[in-house]
């Protein structure tokens, strides 16, 4: 639809509802419940999980209840990594079909991605004290991930800046080249030699089962938690789009 | 033990905080939209 490309906001048509409403099920009364839902379930999931870290799990022998910091620094740094695949693929289908749909999701996501690097990089120092004896070292790993957190937080200010499509296409540019951090990331305790510890969930070695499920929980409950805030930023991202359409067909 | 009582509560902290952020902003958007369409009518 022409009215939902970026070049066509500029000239709006009479129906005021209709434009800005790019995501149409999103204002669906029945998904506005379901991502209710999300966020029930994403609740109750991190009680179960806060539970399975705090007592189901055991207690590791070296580091003793500070690597249970562990079940919510993993899954904080998946979800991060899922976020930005998302900005990623949304940046691409945004700069191919120059639909504002696309620039809206990438934004909602980028937001939510730094919200859970955040959380990586504040948990991880926690558990680097323990373990290592300082909060912060220049690893690969750490400093990989402070930079791919730089670059989004980047992404963020350039998306404060005047609103164009112009600022729509760079900050897809930005996305997309940041996102290469990510591969970088995940192969950064193969490719140097790094204190970060390589994570190993297999039957043969590395976790306990245990301490496996009560991970497995908490990555489900922050994928849950995820589908909500994505599902809720992307509607304000939409609300916010339709207020604007009808303050410029007012003035 | 105190890491990671401080780490569970950063994380409670951020994640409650974003959460509301993304509510307060819906709720003036919602509001500015009240008003545009009063003035509208």
């Amino acid at each position: 639809m022409a009215t939902n490309r970026i070049a066509a906001t500029a000239a709006p048509t009479t129906d005021s509802r209709s434009v800005g409403t790019y995501w149409k099920l999103l204002d669906d009364e029945k998904v506005v419940w379901i991502a209710r839902g999300f966020g029930i379930a994403a609740l109750l999931n991190i009680a179960v999980a806060l539970y399975m870290a705090l007592w189901y799990a055991p207690t590791e022998k070296t580091m003793g209840h500070a690597q249970r910091i562990f079940y919510f620094h993993v899954p904080s740094a998946w979800i991060a990594f899922f976020a930005f695949f998302i900005v990623f693929i949304a940046s691409v289908l945004f700069l191919w079909r120059r639909e504002r749909k696309w620039d809206a999701l990438a934004l909602s996501a980028a937001e939510i991605g730094v919200i859970f690097t955040t959380l990586v990089l504040l948990t991880g120092p926690m558990w680097a004290k323990v373990a290592w004896g300082a909060f912060w070292v220049w690893d690969a790993r750490l400093t990989t991930t402070l930079i791919l957190w730089m670059i989004y937080v980047g992404y963020l200010m350039l998306r404060g800046t005047a609103d164009s499509e112009r600022r729509s296409r760079f900050s897809a540019v930005l996305a997309i080249v940041g996102f290469l951090d990510v591969p970088i990331i995940y192969f950064s305790v193969q490719l140097w030699r790094t204190q970060h510890p390589e994570l190993l969930v297999t039957q043969s070695g590395g976790l306990m089962p245990a301490m496996t499920q009560t991970l497995m929980t908490a990555l489900l409950s922050f994928t849950l938690l995820f589908v909500f805030l994505l599902i809720q930023r992307v509607r304000l991202e939409q609300a916010r789009d339709q207020v604007n359409f009808i303050r410029e067909t007012t003035e | 033990m105190e890491y990671l009582a401080i780490a569970y509560g950063l994380i409670a902290v951020v994640l409650i905080g974003y959460a509301f952020s993304v509510r307060r902003r819906m709720n003036a958007v919602q509001r500015e939209r009240a008003l545009l369409e009063s003035k509208n009518q």
